[in-house]
């Protein structure tokens, strides 16, 4: 099992910290890979079974396309290929077709997935969380500066119960693409989400041995902290 | 300028609005501003200023620095205006100069310490045009509002006026790159004698050079990316400090500072290196404002203790602390571990963080918080307190702190029937708000659990 965290010391801005402690307890046989900006994704050269990345700012954000579009091909086939890869935040609009700024411009993004992002800088959206994914509760909190918007038909990761969704219309969260998760959930999503994370990982890794950190305890906390949003004005 | 009509009336019903609230023992904070504002919203161009306006900005250390700085020039003889009583938003603004200001509009003040919340620098600075402005640092922050550090630079950045000053820490590679073009002054600390280095923060707001964003020479690192810095690439260097610490006798609380001129000594509160970051910045500002550095030093001597901050008491041979810190801040708690985890003795520590009122709904700061100071044996009992209790806890366990040294107390009332008091050298309450009544009723439970010991 090999695990590669993609720019952990700049993609990690919203306790994201907090996933990659989860992910590494969950594997202690894994090998951990931190792979820093200045440096090339081990995944696109080798195999890798589960790649990370979390929240950066807009101008890494724009960095890490430029750094990425000329291999756009080998993440699309790697993605294609079934490769295992959760993406939260603004790390999701990376794999779609473009980020539009406020000023208009089209930030070209590796086109992959069918859907575009659009950056307010001056119109912050939070808001707590509650979605269905089947019998299955999902929490978090969102805080971003884009909304997305689907060019074709993509599947998401939960219905909206509380909050807002892809966009401020949208009513259903997140991008499920074969083996890609993108998720705009903070929270930690995976720390705040044990169930989950547990049904996910169980999924995407059925030979692996999973003993996810202190579960009996975060899965009390998610309890709580479901009762609690539920208990929250929007 | 000719104020115009709306102008008078907004500071009159602003000012009315203000008597009222007092009436009801409200503290007329944000609403008369609000009001003044939706009248006139050119208001605080409109109202009159003080001949000299200092600002003070950042993350973290905001009012304890405007204190600190304010007790320098009223010490100094100036008569200084300030929003204390009011927020650090356009609307705590136009509140403090209403509460200030003569009804016709007049400022009495020689000078004005405000205190400026960073985000809201863009819309007071068209209209409030600081002489000085100190920046304390810039980390990320409040994250559903600022975001993360280099959103509240580019705020900063393109809102500062071409025509104010800047004091700026050197140690802080963001906020020292501010609005380059500008007039600017730098304090800094060097690594002091027996001071540990932060090589591997949990996180760094900054990795890489902020001028090539290629890797950076660390010369030293305080704590998360505040540090010293060159870059071998594009020679990038962390500026020279015009302010600085020579050194710090902890155990005093004696500092020995200097500038190119002179150098004297501070009396700080604590022996923590960020009071003697807000107390260098407060100086260095006092002094770019005409107070002279040495006078600066001779009145920290008596400095006022900011009781609701820090307060610390010794009863019956044990120390009792109480620190306000930032709840919603990846910084700051940990920055109050690692202060405690220095101290001697065996510990416990109350973390009453969040309201009973306010259900607390991000948790990511936790994770951004480096918990690992508190995996010390000497903090025998960790409370986990208030409605967010089993995520820390959970925080906790991650940062593999036993699980028998947590103690699980959802009720604040319950907390001082379960501290071991007998066993502890030193108690300490950290909480993020302290005006409040369980705030209050949690330290006057425990202070008077401690009186009873023998």
């Amino acid at each position: 099992m090999k695990i590669e965290f993609l720019y952990p010391e700049v993609a990690s801005l919203f306790g994201e910290l907090g996933d990659i402690d989860f992910l590494v307890r969950s594997f202690p046989e894994a090998e951990i890979i931190k792979t820093k900006r200045i440096e090339r994704p081990r995944f696109l050269d080798e195999t890798i079974d589960l790649v990370f990345i979390g929240p950066m700012t807009e101008r890494v954000q724009e960095q890490i396309i430029a750094d990425l579009l000329p291999e756009k091909d080998i993440v699309r086939e790697k993605l294609e290929n079934g490769q295992t890869l959760l993406a939260i935040s603004n790390a999701v609009e990376i794999f779609g077709q473009y980020v539009e700024t406020d000023e208009g411009e089209r930030i070209e993004a590796l086109g992959i997935l069918p859907f575009f992002a659009r950056r307010q800088m001056l119109d912050r959206l939070s808001d707590v969380f509650i979605g269905k994914r089947g019998d299955l509760d999902i929490i978090g909190l969102k805080a971003q500066f884009t909304q997305v918007y689907k060019t074709d038909d993509l599947p998401y990761l939960c219905d909206v119960e509380k909050g807002f969704g892809l966009n401020m219309q949208s009513r259903v969260e997140g991008i499920c693409w074969k083996n890609f998760l993108g998720t705009y959930l903070l929270g930690p999503f995976l720390v705040s989400n044990p169930l989950f994370a547990k049904a996910w990982l169980e999924e995407q890794f059925p030979e692996e041995t999973i003993e996810l950190p202190f579960f009996d305890l975060a899965v009390s906390a998610y309890w709580k902290h479901l009762d609690d949003i539920r208990l929250m004005r929007p | 300028m000719r104020k115009p009509f709306s102008f008078y009336i907004a500071h009159w019903i602003g000012k009315l609005a203000l008597f009222g609230m007092r009436l009801l023992r409200r503290t007329g904070s944000y609403l008369p501003g609000a009001i003044a504002l939706r009248i006139d919203p050119k208001y605080l161009s409109h109202t009159g200023k003080p001949d000299l306006i200092v600002m003070v900005t950042g993350t973290n250390g905001k009012t304890s620095v405007c204190n600190m700085l304010r007790y320098f020039l009223e010490s100094a003889g100036q008569h200084v205006m300030d929003n204390r009583e009011g927020s650090n938003t356009i609307e705590g603004l136009a509140s403090a100069f209403l509460t200030h200001n003569t009804w016709s509009g007049k400022s009495p003040h020689e000078s004005g310490v405000l205190e400026l919340d960073e985000r809201s620098a863009i819309r007071i600075f068209p209209h409030v045009q600081p002489d000085v402005l100190l920046v304390t640092n810039l980390y990320r922050d409040s994250y559903q509002r600022n975001a993360h550090a280099e959103y509240i630079f580019d705020i900063l950045d393109r809102s500062i006026p071409p025509t104010t000053k800047l004091v700026l820490n050197a140690e802080d590679p963001i906020s020292g790159r501010l609005a380059l073009q500008n007039e600017r002054v730098y304090y800094g600390i060097p690594l002091l004698d027996g001071e540990c280095e932060q090589r591997h923060p949990r996180f760094s707001d900054l990795v890489y050079c902020p001028v090539c964003h290629r890797d950076l020479e660390i010369d030293f690192i305080r704590y998360n990316h505040i540090g010293r810095y060159h870059c071998k690439h594009c020679g990038y260097s962390s500026p020279e400090a015009k302010y600085h610490v020579v050194s710090f006798d902890r155990e005093r609380k004696e500092a020995q500072c200097a500038t190119d001129e002179e150098k004297t000594i501070f009396h700080t509160q604590t022996d923590g290196v960020t009071d003697l970051y807000n107390l260098l910045s407060a100086a260095a500002t006092a002094s770019e404002c005409g107070v002279p550095f040495s006078k600066s030093a001779e009145y920290s001597k008596t400095l006022p203790p900011l009781k609701s901050r820090h307060h610390e008491e010794i009863i019956h041979g044990r120390r009792f602390l109480s620190i306000l810190c930032k709840g919603y801040n990846p910084v700051a708690p940990a920055r109050v571990f690692e202060y405690l985890q220095a101290q001697p003795g065996r510990k416990v520590l109350v973390m009453a963080n969040g309201t009973e009122e306010e259900i607390v709904e991000n948790m990511a700061y936790l994770y951004d918080n480096d918990y690992s100071y508190l995996n010390d044996p000497s903090f025998f009992q960790i409370f986990c307190c208030g409605e967010r209790y089993l995520d820390y806890a959970l925080r906790l366990r991650m940062a593999d702190i036993p699980e028998d040294r947590i103690v699980l107390s959802r009720d604040y009332a319950e907390i001082p029937h379960l501290i071991a008091y007998e066993n502890a050298d030193l108690i300490c309450l950290i909480h993020d708000v302290s005006d409040v009544p369980w705030v209050r009723n949690l330290l006057s439970a425990i202070r008077k659990d401690m009186e009873q010991l023998q």
